[in-house]
């Protein structure tokens, strides 16, 4: 198993109070998955994702990766563990501008304390179709292309979990399209780990499985 | 590391404008640096050199003169004084025997009216070191043995004395016995400041004769005749004298006074420096602050993937640097002729303004660029920079990966 969930819980402080995003969510997820978390805008969808990508740690419960208790770890641990192990893609790209796509790729290696073997990141963007924009920058770049070479900079480091937060949100329907079957193939292909937090189909009709959530707690698990 | 620098290399290019905006703000600081910290320099430099040209580039007093200077003890003095200027100028050095006293001078019927401080040394003292030859407003310069003086401009006005007046002073021997002196005013001087414009200038052998100290003098000048800043060799060179032995020999720059100015243009230019480097360093920080709100994303995703915090400042730090270093070279071509036209043509303040300064001055400031200062001009230049950086480096430290999941643009 890749992830435990145990009673999971996050509250944020609002105002006086403090808001809920998530209550009490119990989920396993095993390694090789392509799942989505689903539901309305405010349901916690991204709070969950970021929480399972070490971005955040839960207000209570637990969380286990790959048996580790996520809880037990300090700060710096977690940005060890992120860098190495966790890929990200995000719903605005988030590349760097200045940057070539092949160097944006580059970087992940580096931050992610891996040697920067440069094939190997050719290999990457090749994978994901972009054998030709190796040395465009993004702003030469479609959204489409944009997203590729962000989804190769998550894979480059054959990390054991993808993260994916709205990554069709700011792509056309054929982008979108395009994008989520090259993500499926990969899953396919090389076993990565994907967990999608969207409420557009695209997305929906290409998972395998579904995390349905509402007011911070899981609704339905499809199938 | 390495990638790490260039990536912030490339963000200097990112913006141009705003790079531009940055670059001009390091620019302008530090030529204003330049030009700023060479002028000081040089007011204060001139400043110095015109004491020391005035008041010996080396002195010799006796130990108690100089415990006591501030009361002007006559009895602490050197006589006789032949053996000391033979000595001096032995060792191939000008030397001039000196002496003054507070007293009070009366021209006419008024009596005891003006309180003022008489100077006695050798014509060559009054020629070559004062320039007064040049500097006759009235009159001629001293000739006789006895019986003549010279009047400060000031104090012949304040005296309403002319040329061919009677002037008598009252002072003191050194016993402390009353003392008066009568001569005839034979020239009026303008010597270019306050306190010597106040003054009035007699022969050696009058002030010896009104002090009661045949053949002694209360100091003696040195001048090498070489650039005053060599004053301490010359100083170490006569301490060897054996002649010299048990009088305390010091350099223009070993004095109290000296270090009170040498202090004070210390301080001088650390305000100056440190307020024009705070001002243009706020401006940069400004431009910088901007770059790290509009990278939040980019910041955020960097954090996500593993960038830790030192680096993140790095980052952004070393960007700054690297605007600087454009700036700061740009800030030194554009202050160095600026600087240099100032050290050839002088700002003129004019000889009245200089006469009320209580050192001797000249009355047009040059500035003086010296290497150290175009070296400090181009480090604060940089410095401004990295200053500037920093703070906005620090807050993008404060910036979470979950900013990047959150910023939508
Ligand atoms: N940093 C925060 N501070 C306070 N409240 C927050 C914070 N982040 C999220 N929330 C709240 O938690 C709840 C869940 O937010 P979350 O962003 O996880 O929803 P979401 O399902 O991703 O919504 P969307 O579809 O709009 O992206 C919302 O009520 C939101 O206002
Ligand atoms: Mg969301």
């Amino acid at each position: 198993m890749l992830l435990k969930l145990d009673r999971v819980g996050k509250r944020y402080p609002m105002g006086g109070g403090h808001v809920d995003a998530l209550k009490d969510v119990s989920l396993e997820i095993q390694a090789g998955e392509f799942l989505a978390f689903a539901g309305p805008s405010g349901s916690g969808k991204t709070t969950l994702l970021n929480l399972v990508g070490c971005l955040d740690t839960p207000s209570s419960g637990s969380i286990q990766l790959d048996g580790q208790d996520l809880g037990r770890m300090s700060r710096g641990q977690l940005g060890q563990l992120r860098a190495a192990r966790i890929g990200f893609v995000f719903q605005s790209f988030n590349l760097i501008p200045v940057l070539s796509a092949l160097e944006n790729v580059e970087v992940a290696l580096r931050l992610g304390g891996l040697p920067a073997d440069l094939d190997r990141c050719e290999q990457a963007l090749v994978d994901v179709g972009l054998k030709e924009q190796l040395h465009k920058r993004p702003n030469q770049m479609s959204g489409g292309q944009q997203q590729r070479v962000a989804i190769a900079r998550a894979l480059v480091k054959q990390p054991a979990l993808v993260i994916a937060d709205e990554p069709t949100a700011n792509l056309d329907s054929h982008n979108g399209e395009a994008v989520l079957d090259l993500m499926r193939a990969l899953n396919e292909d090389k076993g990565a780990t994907f967990l999608f937090s969207t409420h557009d189909s695209i997305v929906l009709d290409r998972v395998r499985r579904t995390v349905w959530l509402r007011d911070g707690v899981v609704q339905k698990i499809e199938p | 590391m390495v990638w790490l620098l260039r990536l912030a290399a490339r963000n200097v290019f990112r913006n141009t404008r705003r790079s531009l905006l940055t670059t001009a703000t390091v620019l302008l600081g530090t030529a204003m640096l330049t030009v700023a910290l060479s002028f000081v320099g040089g007011l204060l430099g001139g400043l110095m050199s015109g004491v020391a040209a005035t008041a010996g580039e080396v002195r010799i007093v006796t130990p108690e003169y100089e415990l006591r200077e501030a009361l002007m003890p006559l009895d602490a003095n050197i006589a006789p004084v032949e053996p000391v200027l033979e000595a001096v100028r032995a060792r191939g050095y000008a030397a001039h025997p000196f002496l003054s006293s507070g007293v009070t001078a009366t021209v006419g019927e008024d009596i005891g009216e003006v309180f003022c401080q008489v100077v006695g040394s050798d014509p060559s003292y009054y020629a070559e070191v004062l320039d007064l030859d040049e500097r006759l407003v009235a009159g001629r310069l001293i000739e006789a043995e006895r019986g003549e003086s010279l009047l400060g401009l000031a104090l012949a006005e304040d005296l309403g004395a002319e040329v061919g007046d009677e002037l008598v002073v009252l002072g003191q021997t050194q016993d402390g016995s009353m003392s008066p002196v009568k001569t005839t005013v034979v020239g009026v001087v303008d010597v270019g400041n306050i306190i010597s414009n106040r003054q009035a200038f007699m022969s050696l052998a009058e002030l010896q004769w009104m002090i009661d100290l045949e053949g002694g003098a209360l100091q003696v000048y040195v001048d090498s005749g070489a650039d005053i800043g060599g004053a301490r060799e010359v100083a170490q060179d006569l301490a060897q004298d054996p002649a010299l032995a048990g009088l305390t020999i010091q350099a223009w720059n070993e004095r109290d006074t000296f270090r009170q100015i040498y202090d004070l243009s210390r301080t001088i230019h650390f305000v100056l420096a440190g307020g024009i480097v705070f001002i243009t360093a706020l401006g940069v920080l400004n431009t910088m602050m901007m770059s790290v709100l509009e990278r939040t994303g980019e910041v955020g995703v960097l954090r996500a993937m593993g960038m830790k915090g030192p680096s993140v400042v790095f980052m952004f730090v070393v960007e700054g640097l690297g605007i600087g270093l454009v700036g700061s070279v740009l800030g030194l071509a554009l202050g160095t002729p600026v600087a240099l036209y100032l050290q050839r043509h002088g700002i003129e303040i004019g000889q009245d303004v200089a006469n009320k300064v209580a050192v001797p001055v000249n009355s047009t400031f040059y500035a003086d660029l010296t290497p150290e200062i175009a070296v400090s001009a181009f480090l604060l230049g940089l410095l401004i920079a990295a200053l500037g950086a920093l703070v906005p480096a620090l807050r993008a430290t404060s910036i979470q990966p979950v900013d990047a999941m959150r910023s939508h643009r």
